[in-house]
Formats: C-alpha cells, structure tokens, sequence
C-alpha cells in the first residue's frame, strides 16, 4: 500500500471528532486541518481535553463521533501509519529498569525506519552514559532519551503532551531548540501541548486552542495575530461595533469600552473616537479561554482539504 | 518483539525454569532412593501395613499438595503484570505508538509466553510422573486417585499453567491494574481449582459401577473412586440420605449395623461403588488439559480483543 | 518587532560593521535555530527578504550567500572611523555633556546630513 503525499495533504485533520468517557463528553464537534511543516501550539487550560485530542490522533483513543486522520488516511491500527508519527506522552514514560542502551534497542526492534546512528550520537552529545538504568537519570535526561526515541523515528509527524511540563529552564531551551532543528533539517510537522502560552512564543506558528472540549481557534499564528485587534473608544459606541463584529472580549467601564475582535483582513472603517493596536499572542489566547463561546472558526465546521 | 518479550518478561521466566530445576533435582533425587522398595501389584494386607514406601517419598509427596497453587504464581507473576504493569507506568503510551500495533504487541506476547509457560508445564507434568513411575506398584503412585498426583502428572499442568497465565492476562485487560489483577486471578483459579477437583473431575466419563460382584481387574490398581449410591429395588438410585431414609421405613429398627444392611440387602437394595479403572488416566488428563486449554485461549482472544478496542 | 525582521537587522548590522562580506555563507536555518530556538520558518523568511533586498542569494543544496555589503566601507575605514568617533566621544565628555545629551547631538547632526543629501 502506498501512501501518497501532495503538497497541499494536511499533516492532520480531524472533522467533527468527538470523544465521549462514560457520560461526559471530553472532545465535542472538533475540526481543525493543519499544513504539514508546522510547529502546532495545541493550548487550553488543564481538563479542556489536549490529551484526548493528542491521544486520538495517535490511534491511542477511537473517536465516538466524527474522524481523525493522519495524511489523508482514516487514524487506526495501521501500523504502516502508526511509522509515520512518533509520540512522546505526558510525563514521558520510559521503562525504568531498562538501560539506556535497552531503551535504545527497544525503538530499533519496534520501529520500521529507525536512525540508529542518530540516536547514538544524539545520547552520546549529551552526555548521557548507555549503561545507566532510565530510572536513575535526572528528569532533564529522561525527557531527553524521550525525545531521542521519538526522534530516531524519522517522524513526518512528532505529538508531543506537554513537553516542557516538569523541566527545568535549561532543559525546556534544549528540547525546544532539538525540536527546532529536527523541524529545520526535515520539515517534520510538530504538534506540541501546553498550558504554558510563553513557551511556545517564537517556536510555533500555527495555533489551536481548546476550551472544554471545543476547538475555538485553529489558524497560522501569523494570520491570527494580524486578523485580530484591540479597540478601545466610548462606550456608548461599543454596542454598535461589536453588532458589526466578531468580538471576543468585551471590558467596559463607565466611559471606556475596549474590545477583542476578530476583525478578519478586510480593512477596518472607525469613528475617530475609537483607537486600535495589535494585540499579542498571551493576550489573544487569554482573551479567548475567558469566552468560552468565542470561536474564530466559520460555523458550522466543515471540513477543509481534499 | 521477541527481544522485547524476554527483556520484559525475564524475571518470572528465569524463576520458574529455576524452580523446575531445583524441583526436577530433589525429585531425582528422592526416586533413585526409591529403587529398592518392595513393590507388587495387588494390594494385599502386608503391602497396607508396609509404610516404607510412604516414608522414602514422604517430604516431596506433602510439597506436593502445596504445588498445586504453583499455577496461581504463574498467573500471578506471568499473567496479571503483562498488561496490569504497562498500565501502572503508563508505558502503554509508548508501547503501542512505535510501529508494531497493539493488537500485534500482544499476540506476539501471548504466544512466545504461552509456549513457554506450556512448555514449563509439560516439564513439571513429566517430572512428576517420572518421579511416581520410581515408585511404580507401591502406595505412593496414586497419579490417578489423589488430586495433588494427578492436578501435577502428565500433561494436567500444562492446562492449568496456561489457563492460569491466561486468567492473569485477561484479569490485567480488564482491570487495567496489576493488583486488583492479581486479586481477580487469585480468585477465579481457587474457584476454578476447587470446581474441577471438587466435583468436575469424578464426570469427565460416566463412572462403572461395582455391586461387589467381581469385575476383578478394572478393580485392580490406582482405582479412581467416585463415591457410592444405592439402587433401589425398582431402579430409582438414591444418596447416602435418601438411603438412610429408606432404610428406617422398610428395615425399621436396625439403622447403621451389619443386620440394616443385611435387611436391605434382602429386600432387593443393591449398594453400588462408583469409580473409574486406573485406565482411564490418560483420557481424564487429555480432557482436563484440553478444556483448560480452550478456555485459556477463549480468555487470551478476550484480552486481545480488549486491548484492541481503543477505549479511554 | 516581527522576529524574523530582528534577524534580518543582525545580518544586516552584520554586513555594515563587515563582519560579514561578499561570498560569505550565512548559517543555515539548522544552524540558527540550534541556537536560538526559533521556528525555522522565521528564518526562512528573514533569508528570503534579504534575497528580495539583493543582499543574499539563495543556491539550492549549498546555501545562502552573501552578494553585497552595506555601506560600502571596508574594514580599514570602519577602524579609523570608530577612532574618530571615539575622539568625538571623548572630548565631548570633556566638555561636560553626558550620554543623553551626546546621543541628541548627535542624532541633530546626522538627521540633518541626510536630509541634505550631502556626506
């Protein structure tokens, strides 16, 4: 079976996916495409459902409702597939009694396309003994031999759940710039979570956020943040604009109202009270995890590319 | 996977060959000593009277009892931790994203581990029956009339060891957790365990009746006996306590004693021994080692199944 | 400021203080972003403007080069240069103006020079 790639193939899809435990729904009417080649920021607050998102796209969870699919192809027990990503769960588990050197083996024996040599050399540049037991290494090396698992892989895609959790400064700048140049040397697609919006600052530029369950933003960072100002004026006149447009957030006092909107690229036409500036990544992804009902996604979703 | 699955399965592996050796060594051991005893083949008053035989084989002969819970350790430490472990640790998420499906992963567990715990069972059953065959023709050889003998010859341990492995794992794919796995394993196998030897085992054939008539050599050896029932003139069969209860209405006065019997016996009561002719051994252990066996691999299609279903 | 346009002023600050010159080749984007932790395509990006400038040129396989300086001065010029500037500094310290009123003067003076067209 050959799996083809276009140019214009999303690295991941998921239309209307949904995910139900028992009563509760923890993914509801999901549908994001992303490009391949992206650095993916996957942000919402804790319990919002990033892990089952992530945990779907892998083929760790089935969806209850709706589709997931890697490359064009349905997400599955393909293991054709299952080659193609890598995944680096939260807290990283490894087997801690297994060596370095028995990690190592473990990625070479279950994995198709595996970089031996790269994996190796990796360990080895950083100073991580083969021989030590994984239990025994620092938090730091652990996420490190992780990483190294997922990275010999030779992934067109790499999941990662909260990388940079648990890690201290140095360690998340040094996974952050592994990353960084895998994606440079590959043109990997990376789609990475974390509650922690400023991590992810100058690394990713394509941005989703979640909010219980639901997608509200799904877009290159770039285009959001250039689609989306502040304005702040009157606030008898507040009204009026937010009837004509897709607000976010909305603060009033008792003379001043300042507005998040979504203002889209067409240019804007203001009464002169009103003053507007760019708005910044924080400030956006704050904005709309205070709004639930927000989204800057068309309703209702449908599905994008071919 | 097979790196993997000796890798991570080791441990138990190693202890249980360990455990067959030092027990294959204390059973040779104990049966060279038993080259000498007096053995015939009827049982006549001196042969019960001679307790040389029970002597030489007395220690091995009581572990012998305790052994027959050596399966639960199988599930236990084989069965439960194969799946109850991964979840513990959580390396699932691991496991199942390199490029080798779960369902894969863990048939490929099921069958190297299943061969080998079979392949140990085979080994325990031969070792014992080697052992009892030193004692061929005396009071110890009674492979087919005593549960801790026959639960351990031939090929019954084959059967319970793999069903036991096969308990564990489906305990772990249905539990998700390696206590509350083993807890579930201990359980069904003592349940298990005590149906088949309490009660299953006496009906893996229908039994011959003996009326004290004669029948002399399918009496003769490791007879299996079942029980005694007692036939009613008019054919209807009745147990110990329907029996008594006839007795008092049609031999009024003579309950228990020899002239009650005597009393009954006139009447037309006949008193029947229910057993199996020594025989009969390899066909029970065929059956009791296949019907665990279908059941073990019933119970690792469950797991598989389970696994593979994807739910949170 | 955008990030990739913070890259584009470094190189070219670079190519004016002839740290870097013709024919020399810029990191590639693996080079910066193993240091900088920054998304590849940032630099991607600030290359392709410095290409649309005509600082740089792309060769596919080897990589990014250098076509022109800025500036136009040399090594040799930059160091008599900063001597002077350092003189100037100097003897307007001497004078009793502090780094405020310097960075005034003479933000003045070169406003003016290049509104007039004439060095």
């Amino acid at each position: 079976m050959t799996i083809e790639q276009g140019t214009d193939m999303p690295a991941f899809e998921t239309t209307g996916l949904g995910v139900r435990y028992r009563r509760n729904w923890a993914l509801r009417d999901c549908s994001v495409s992303v490009p391949a080649g992206r650095v993916v920021a996957l942000v919402g607050p804790n319990g919002a459902g990033k892990t089952t998102l992530l945990h779907t796209l892998v083929g760790l969870l089935a969806p209850t409702a709706g589709t997931a699919r890697l490359f064009g192809h349905t997400v599955g027990q393909s293991e054709e597939l299952l080659a193609r990503m890598a995944f680096v769960a939260q807290d990283k588990p490894l087997y801690d009694s297994f060596t370095v050197a028995d990690t190592l083996r473990f990625g070479k024996r279950l994995n198709l396309s595996w970089d031996d040599e790269f994996a190796r050399r990796r360990i080895a540049d950083l100073g991580i003994s083969l021989r030590h037991k994984v239990g025994k290494l620092s938090g730091g090396q652990q996420a490190q031999v992780a990483l190294t698992l997922a990275l010999a892989k030779r992934p067109e895609l790499l999941v990662l759940d909260e990388p940079l959790a648990n890690l201290d400064p140095l360690a998340r700048d040094d996974v952050m710039r592994a990353l960084m140049g895998t994606v440079a040397e590959t043109g990997m697609t990376v789609l990475l979570s974390s509650h922690v919006v400023s991590d992810l600052l100058n690394t990713c530029d394509w941005l989703v956020v979640l909010n219980g369950g639901r997608v509200q933003v799904s877009g290159d960072l770039e285009e959001l943040l250039a689609e989306h100002r502040v304005l702040s004026g009157p606030a008898e006149l507040a009204d009026g604009l937010a009837r004509r447009l897709q607000v976010v957030s909305d603060t009033r006092s008792d003379r001043q109202a300042t507005l998040l909107a979504h203002v889209g690229t067409e240019r804007l036409t203001l009464d002169s009270r009103w003053s507007e500036r760019p708005v910044g990544l924080e400030e956006l992804v704050l904005a709309y995890l205070r709004s639930p009902e927000a989204s800057s996604l068309p309703r209702p979703s449908l599905a994008t590319s071919a | 996977m097979l790196w993997l699955t000796w890798r991570q399965h080791r441990v138990p592996v190693l202890v249980t060959f360990g455990f067959l050796a030092l027990l294959g060594l204390l059973m040779l051991i104990n049966g060279l000593g038993a080259a000498d005893l007096p053995r015939t083949g009827a049982s006549g008053p001196e042969m019960m009277l001679d307790m040389t035989a029970q002597r030489q084989a007395e220690p091995l002969r009581s572990v012998l009892e305790f052994l027959i819970l050596v399966p639960a350790l199988v599930g236990l430490f084989w069965g439960a931790p194969l799946l109850g472990r991964e979840f513990d640790r959580k390396t699932q998420l691991l496991a199942w994203t390199q490029s080798v499906s779960r369902g894969r992963w863990l048939a490929m567990k099921l069958a190297t581990l299943g061969t080998l715990v079979v392949v140990a069972g085979l080994i325990m059953g031969t070792m014992t029956s080697l052992w009892l065959d030193s004692y061929a023709g005396t009071q110890v050889d009674t492979r087919f009339s005593q549960v801790a003998p026959f639960t351990m010859s031939g090929i019954a341990p084959a059967g319970w060891w793999l069903f036991a492995f096969a308990v564990g794992v489906a305990s772990g794919a249905l539990l998700r957790r390696t206590m509350p796995a083993i807890a579930l394993t201990l359980a069904v196998f003592v349940i298990a365990l005590i149906g088949v030897v309490g009660f299953a085992r006496d009906y893996y054939a229908p039994p011959l009746q003996d009326d004290g008539q004669g029948n002399a050599d399918t009496l003769s050896g490791d007879v299996r006996s079942v029980g005694r029932t007692t036939i009613a003139p008019d054919g209807r069969e009745l147990d110990a306590a329907d029996a008594r209860y006839e007795q008092a209405s049609v031999c009024p006065g003579k309950d228990q004693s020899l002239a009650g019997l005597e009393c009954m016996k006139a009447l037309g009561y006949r008193e029947i021994a229910l057993y199996h002719p020594a025989d009969r051994y390899w066909r029970f252990q065929w059956t009791e080692a296949g019907a665990l066996s279908v059941l073990a691999v019933g119970l690792g299609g469950f797991a598989v199944r389970r696994t593979v279903r994807q739910r949170p | 400021m955008a990030t990739y346009l913070q890259l584009v002023h470094q190189v070219k600050h670079a190519l004016r203080l002839g740290m870097l010159e013709t024919g020399d080749r810029l990191p590639t984007a693996k080079e910066v972003v193993e240091k900088l932790a920054i998304n590849p395509n940032t630099v991607s990006k600030a290359y392709r403007e410095l290409e649309r400038e005509g600082l740089v040129t792309g060769k596919p396989g080897l990589g990014t080069f250098v076509t022109r300086t800025l500036g136009g001065a040399g090594l040799a010029d930059h160091a008599r240069l900063r001597r002077e500037l350092q003189n100037w500094i100097h003897a307007g310290r001497e004078a009793g103006l502090d780094i405020e009123d310097l960075e005034a003067l003479f933000a003045l003076v070169i406003g003016d020079s290049f509104r007039e067209g004439i060095a």
